[in-house]
Order: C-alpha cells, then structure tokens, then sequence
C-alpha cells in the first residue's frame, strides 16, 4: 500500500506534478549547463537587445546573452540550495533526533539554541558574516546550511517526539536494540515525509537567500548567478531606464520564482500524498 | 519443590504529579511497595483495573521504566542494581509482548526483519542472511508461514500481528515472558487462539509468564496463580482454585461478580462499587480501596492494612483478617 | 499570567545576549585581522591606539568581551569608517525611518490578510478559498527585487504613480505637505513588503479559522440558532487569530530580512539600506552596530507578539 498509493495520490495531484516536472527542468538546466550554453563572458557586440531567435532571453549591458546567463545562474543555485541543503541536514536532523527522544537536559538546550535562531533576523546575521568571511560560493552555501538547520531540527524533534511515544519503539528497547539504531533507522524511517517537506522548504528558501546575497554584493564574482545578474541590471539603471530592457530583469527574476515555487508545491505534494487524511 | 524464578521485593514506582516549578513536589502512587515470588513455569496473573498499577509493574521489572526503590533477583542478583552494560545480557532472558498489535511493530519495516533484528542487535547472529533460517523456525512456532517473512505490518490481521510480536519476544529465547494485555485489544475469538498459543508455547519452551490484563475471565482462563492489584497495591494474592473458591478481598469478590459470563461467575450476585476513589497522589493513610468498599470498618479509613496469611499460599491485605479486628476500632480524626 | 512574563523576558534577555555574542565573536574569531574591522586602518596612529585601548583589543578575549558588553549597554559601538559619526548616531538617524515601514507594513498586513482568511475559511474549498491559496504561495515565493523591480515598472516606470526611491523629494517639507510626500514615498517599499508577507498572513488565519470552526463547540452555537456572524465573533475570532498572532511574531525576522532588501532597491533611508550601504563601504563598525540594533529590536517586537498571544490564549494567562 504504502508506495504505490503514495505515487498514485501524488500523481493525482496536477500541482504537484507541475512542481516535480519544475523542479526537474531547472535541476537538468544547471546540470547540464555546460551542454545548453556557453558560459558569458567578456563582452558581447549586440547591447541591450530584445528577445530574439538569436538571443532568446535578449542580451544585457554587456552584449552578453541573458538566456547563457539564466542557465549557468541555475546550476549556480542548485549548487548552493543542494549543499546548504547538506549542511543543515547533517546539523539539523540529529539535533532534532536526539532532543526528540531524550527529553532531558541536552533535548532542552538544543531546543533553546533552535527558539533564539528562529528569533534572530537571519538575513542581516547572514549579510555580516558573508561581508566579514569573504564571498566565495562555498562560503556562502555553508553560511545558508547554518542558518537553516534550526527550522529542521524543529520538524525533526516534534515528529520524532511523537514516534517515540509509540509502541514499537518500546518494544525495540525492550528486545535491546541500542538508542543510535532507534533513532536513525526506527524513528528515521518513520518521520522520512515531513523531514522531506522541510528539505524542499529549505532548497526554496536557500535560493531567495542565495539570491539576496548576490544581489547585495555579496555573492561569488567568479560565477554567475540570479541575484548578481540582477545586481547588474539594478546597478545599470535597467529598472526605471528608458526604453526598459525589462527582459534582461524579468527572465531572471522570474527563474528565481519558478524556482521557489516548483520546490514548494513539490514539498506540499508531499506533504499532501502522505497524509492519510487527504488521501481519499 | 517450586523453584523459584523472581523474587520482587518492596518494588516501588512514584511519578512526579507537580504543578509547575515552584508548588510543592506531589507524586503519584503508581507502584507501592509491591512484593511477590514468580515460580518457574508458572504463569502469575496480574489482574487490575485501569489506574491498578499493572502495567506500570510490568515495565519498571523489565526496566523498561525506572523504578524508585525496591529490589528485583533474579539468578541471585538484584537486576535493579544492575548497570545497562550488565543488564544487557540478562535483558534477553526478560521479554515483553504488547498491548497494541497494532502500535507495536515498526510499520516501516518487514515482519521478518522485525523479528531478525533483536538476534542481530545483540550479536547473536551476525547479519539477516543467518538470521533468516532462524525466523522461519520462530515463524513456524506461532502459527506463520515462513514466506510472509516479506511483508510489511499492514498486510496482516491483529491476530496475526500479535503472532508476529510473540515470534519477535521469543527471538530472544527468553525464560519469563510479560504479556501486557496482549490479548486485551484482540476480538474474542481470536483472544481464544492466542491463549492457547501462549499455553502451547509455555509447555514447548519451558517458559514463565507474567499475564496481565483487566480482564478477569482471561486470567482466570490462563493463570495458575492471580495477583489482583488496586491502586499499586497487592490487595490478593493466591491460586486460581483458591481465589475462585474463597474470595477473601471484598475487591475481589467485586470483580469476580462483575464477570459477564454466569457459567464463569457462578451464582454470585453483581456487586456494584460505589463511592469515591481514593486518589493515587499522595494518598491518604488507610486502606486503598477505602471509599468504595462494601465492608468497610473504622480502622480502614487511617490504618493500613498489611499482607497477611489466611491459607497456606493465599495472601490478603484487608482488616477484616487481621487479629486486631476486635481492638482499635476508632480512628482518631486527623 | 506574571511567570509568564517573567520566562518570556528572561528569554527575550538570553536572545539579546546571545545577538551579542555572536557579534562579538564573528569579528574576533575570523580570518580577517578584527583590528581593520573596528579600526580604521586611515585614521592616524594616536586615535588609532586610543580606540584600541578603548575596545581593549590589546587586551585576552575573555576582558575583551566584558568591555564590548559595557561599551555596548552605555551605547557606544564605534565610530564609523566613513563619516567617523559615532555609530549609534549613524544608526539612529535611521531607526525611525524602518521603524515607520514596518509599522505600516505590519498594520496593512494583518488589516487585509487577517478579513481575507477568514473569507477564504468560510468559503473554504470553494474557488475563492483556491485562487487565495494559489496567490499566497506566489506571494512568498517572490523574491522581494523582483518583487520591487514589477512594482516600480508598472507604477513608477509606465504610470508615473509614485516616485522610484527615498523616503521624500527633498528639500524635506513642512507639515501636512511633507507627510503627504512620504506617504507618496512609502506606498511603494510597503506596498512590496505587505505583499510579501500576507500571504503568509492570510494562510494561517485562514488554517485557524477552518480549525476552529470544525471544532464541537461551534457546532454547538450553530445548533442553538445564532447566527454566522455572532458565532463568528465571540467564540470564534479569538481563538483562531491565536496562530496567525503567533505567526507575525515569528515573521518579524523575515520582515527585518525582506526590509533590508526593500530599503536597498528603493533608497529608503532606513536601517536595511544602511546595512547595504556598510557592505559596499566596508564600515564594519556600522554594519556590526545595524546588526545588533536589529536584533535587539526583532527581540523587542517578538516579546510583545507574545505577550498578545498570551493575552488572547486563556491556557497561558490562566496557567502560567
């Protein structure tokens, strides 16, 4: 029952399809990117031209083609979302674990150290540290993972708080299976959906912040990526300019929003197949 | 001679019942002082209703739970004492079979790895390959097929899941097996089959239950001995025979009366309990069931009673045995 | 209802501190020299020495931190690369200005999301409820550029509505004509910002308005007679906006964030754009200092949303 039926039912849902299909168009694009356009570089002859059979997303300021930088700009993103995706899930999923099942003193801290983070305004936190430890892609990524795992460890530890209630994980104490083999395979095997729910959330919300970064000036200057295109066209004076080159803001901007989107009705397609409630 | 397999002692299980950090510490009396001796291959039926206290005895002597005082021997030792390094080994020979057939595997996983894993987590077998040939045989001593080793939880009855769970608890090849109401949330015709898998199994495997349950007609059906409890106390303690012969508790005769069946009850008239409960946190001195007895005295209500001896092998804990009967009658108001 | 909160001030405290640290320790603990973060390395060599022996940079780790918390509760968190302003007068110049857009945000934000939940949950399920549903998952997938560079095109580029940027056309006015020439200037920047966080606005009312109206004792009021908006109103209103309450406070982080993004695209002069205006300049006495500032003020703001929800929730003001 339990995997086809959730294919079944998330199949059925047309926007989860749409989401899955999304995500799987942008994940080939910056895979392959080296394969669908050469990567911008230098100058271009052809300034500020609209969108054509030649330059289908029109080319920027610098001649270059909008279209070669949306692409290389999204194997940018899925680098980064993936690895801060990596970082908060080896940081936040254990610490959700853990202060789940044990409920003493640790389950305690951890849980305080995840409540002040989710206070903190992450963005400006985010910003002081990329200024003062350099902009490299890595860098970037790792600070993003860090400031992500809270949210995680949160759904991790209510979810697991709740299967360690069970019996099941009595009985697997009882016949002396020890506490990391509760944890990471009893347990784990049992929260899988909403820790995936949360994964998707986190993939989206790491690209806005990705985002935001480049578009502020703090984004690796040795690739490209859809906040720095962004940051060009703001600084050219592309927005309010007159012709408006809206197509050398618009296509980025609107990859940024697909992005976002397709990973969330991903993560709500999800979400929606593995509850037994709606799966009527 | 009966040998025996456990000794508890004085065992005792409090849980904090506080409001919040800075009112007095109140706690709930789940487990007082309880002390009996399990015989090898005997099955002793715990008998209780809800609040009794049962359950909560069940898992502080597997420690599954950890009690507050009191000692358990078992082989000589004291497994309280123990430290978890040490109480590992002996854990094995300790197991627990569920209430909730349905709670109580992980849905995730295949029955026969369900089963398997206990056998590897304690290095008995090295890897599932082994242990597979060894499920099979356990599959076959509760009524399974070998091949359902492949299926998940959810394709099986709660009979059969309960099958599966006894299977899991016998991995171990335990001496003393607990069954917390393993039958209580099964229909009543499977509750039959179930039984008489655990009466097989016991004279197969040489084993010693532990049986509790709510249910009266089921432990007087599987136990050689009762133990009825109320509010964490052992109120009697004796032989089906003797238990159904003479009732010495007032509890008792309560429950006996309240049995459905009337070729099981006998001609004994429902008793109705009436009265208040007394409450488990901090509770007042006197007897327990003070407040809903039909025989009470005065002495009830601030003395407490002790366990005493009525018959060889029967044991009571009520005033209206003990030879102070016709002494301290008044209860000086406190 | 008082332990309450005396908790939710002690932990409000613990964040402060803990806000404190981390700025403390990101400047000392990496690679960079913290000596050219906190020192102007153009300033002459006298003033230079006198601002190290006054953050104690001389001095172990553990003195250095007692002497920052010091500095920092007597309001001195340097002085600025740039202007050589000290910084906290640098910071509240501008204060005010973000404080005004996140007011009108978070006003106009619960006045529209809070009536259009309850909508979508009465007529849960209908296409209504799905058309809100489908707009508020754009609306927090907007990225707040892009969001700002739409706004500005259609408003400010094509119909020449509002202005492109700052917070008035200077020279700044007087009286009534000056106020209507910042609200002339905020309508777009909050404008963007209310976008971007109603939806999430209008989602939970909406969630705790459909649990509550499932809930028995609604039924009840039903089947006693009274009527929808009766119900709606005494049993109903004030259980339901406990979640989306407690989402606002939770939302202010991101509103902090989304506002630093907004102030930058359209040059409000507030603290989101004083901390991008930092970066570019490398002041990273100011850009430490817009930091702590902001968080001490996120802090602030969360313990009020708390105490209104503990208001609200009989369980917490009751219980304790």
């Amino acid at each position: 029952m339990e995997r086809r039926t959730f294919l079944k039912t998330f199949l059925k849902n047309k926007l989860a399809v749409i989401g899955f299909l999304g995500v799987l168009l942008i994940a080939l694009s910056g895979l392959f990117a080296p394969f669908i356009a050469l990567y911008p570089t230098g100058y271009g002859t052809e300034i500020l031209e609209p969108p054509s059979a030649k330059h289908w997303f029109g080319t920027d300021g610098l001649g270059l083609d909008v279209f070669a930088e949306v692409i290389w700009g999204a194997r940018t993103s899925l680098y980064v979302s993936l690895m801060a995706v990596l970082v908060a899930a080896v940081i936040g999923i254990p610490a959700g674990l853990i202060s789940g099942y044990k409920k003493g003193i640790i389950g305690s801290i951890i849980d305080a150290v995840i409540d002040i983070f989710l206070t903190l305004p992450v963005l400006p936190l985010m910003i002081v540290i990329a200024a003062i430890v350099g902009s490299s892609i890595n860098n970037v990524a790792i600070v993003i993972g860090l400031f992500s795992w809270p949210s995680l460890a949160r759904v991790t530890r209510n979810s697991t708080m709740k299967i360690s209630e069970m019996q099941f994980i009595e009985a697997a104490r009882c016949v002396g299976i020890p506490s990391r083999t509760i944890l990471f395979k009893h347990i784990l095997l049992n929260i899988a959906g909403p820790v995936l729910v949360n994964l998707t959330l986190v993939m989206a919300t790491a690209v806005l912040s990705e985002s935001s970064l480049s578009f502020l000036g703090l984004g690796d200057p040795t690739t490209w990526s859809w906040g720095t295109i962004l940051k060009k066209a703001w600084d050219a004076g592309a927005v309010i300019d007159t012709p408006n080159p809206w197509w050398w803001w618009f296509f980025t901007s609107f990859s940024i929003m697909l992005y976002v989107i397709c990973f969330n009705l991903l993560g709500n397609g999800i979400n929606d197949a593995l509850n037994p409630k709606t799966r009527e | 001679m009966k040998e025996k397999i456990l000794e508890v002692r004085d065992l005792t299980k409090y849980f904090e019942a506080s409001n919040g950090l800075f009112s007095k510490k109140k706690y709930l009396h789940a487990v007082e002082k309880v002390s009996f001796d399990l015989y090898k291959s005997e099955t002793l039926g715990i008998v209780g209703e809800s609040g009794s206290g049962k359950s909560t005895l069940g898992r502080v002597i597997l420690k599954l739970m950890k009690q507050t005082s009191g000692k358990v021997f078992y082989k000589g030792q004291d497994i309280m004492q123990l430290n978890p390094k040490d109480f590992g080994k002996i854990r094995r020979e300790l197991q627990m079979v569920f209430q909730d057939p349905y709670a109580s595997l992980n849905p995730r996983i295949k029955i026969g790895d369900s089963i398997a894993e206990p056998l590897i987590a304690n290095r008995i077998l090295s890897n599932y390959a082994e242990a597979k040939k060894k499920v099979h045989e356990l599959l076959d001593l509760v009524g399974l097929q070998p091949e359902l080793y492949e299926r998940y939880p959810y394709e099986f009855s709660g009979g059969q899941r309960q099958r599966i769970s006894i299977a899991r608890a016998l991995a171990l090849e335990p001496k003393i097996l607990v069954c917390d109401e393993a039958v209580s949330a099964l229909d009543v015709s499977v509750q039959a089959q179930i039984l008489n898998l655990f009466n097989s199994l016991k004279k197969r495997l040489d084993l010693t239950y532990l049986f509790i349950s709510h249910d009266l007609s089921v432990i007087k059906h599987i136990s050689d001995r009762i133990l009825v409890m109320y509010l964490g106390e052992i109120m009697e303690l004796a032989t089906t025979d003797q238990i159904f012969s003479k009732t010495y508790h007032p509890y008792t005769e309560a429950l006996i009366s309240a049995i459905p069946d009337p070729a099981e009850r006998g001609k004994k008239k429902r008793i109705i309990l009436e009265g208040d409960i007394t409450s488990p946190i901090d509770p007042p001195p006197g007897c327990r069931f003070y407040g809903r007895c039909f025989k009470t005295m005065e002495i009830c209500k601030c003395q407490h009673p002790e366990m005493i001896e009525v018959e060889p092998g029967h044991f009571v804990r009520c005033h209206l045995y003990s030879e102070r009967k016709g002494g301290l009658t008044n209860c000086l108001n406190t | 209802m008082l332990k309450y909160m005396i908790r939710r001030g002690l932990k409000g405290l613990l964040t402060i501190f803990v806000s404190i640290t981390i700025t403390f320790f990101i400047i000392r603990l990496m690679p960079a020299d913290p000596v050219s973060l906190l020192v102007d390395p153009k300033m002459g060599p006298e003033v230079q020495e006198a601002m190290m022996k006054q953050f104690g940079l001389d001095k172990p780790l553990i003195e250095q931190y007692f002497i920052f918390i010091k500095e920092a509760m007597a309001g001195n968190l340097g002085v600025s690369f740039k202007t050589r302003q000290p910084v906290v007068e640098v910071i509240m110049q501008r204060l005010p200005w973000t404080m005004l857009l996140l007011t009108i945000t978070v006003a106009f934000s619960l006045l529209i999301g809070i009536p259009l939940g309850m909508l979508a949950a009465k007529k849960r399920n209908l296409f209504f409820d799905k058309l809100i549903s489908t707009l508020v998952v754009v609306g927090i997938s907007m990225f707040i550029p892009f969001l700002s560079f739409g706004l500005l095109y259609i408003f400010a580029y094509m119909l020449k509505l509002f202005p492109t940027g700052g917070a008035y056309t200077p020279p700044p006015g007087e009286g009534f004509a000056y106020y209507l020439d910042v609200a002339r200037h905020v309508a777009l920047p909050a404008l963007t910002l209310v976008i971007s966080n109603v939806g999430t606005i209008i989602l939970y009312t909406r969630n705790g308005m459909v649990d509550v109206l499932k809930e028995d004792y609604i039924r009840t009021a039903y089947s006693k007679g009274w009527n929808d908006k009766y119900v709606i109103r005494t049993h109903a209103l004030k259980n339901a906006l406990i979640p989306t309450i407690t989402v606002t406070g939770l939302m202010i982080g991101t509103m902090v964030g989304g506002a630093v993004m907004t102030e930058t695209v359209y040059a409000w002069p507030g603290i989101g754009r004083l901390i991008y205006d930092s970066v570019s300049a490398l002041d990273y006495p100011v850009l430490q200092g817009a930091f702590l500032v902001l968080a001490i003020a996120v802090v602030i703001m969360n313990i009020l949303t708390d105490l209104a929800v503990a208001w609200l929730d009989p369980r917490i003001k009751l219980g304790g």
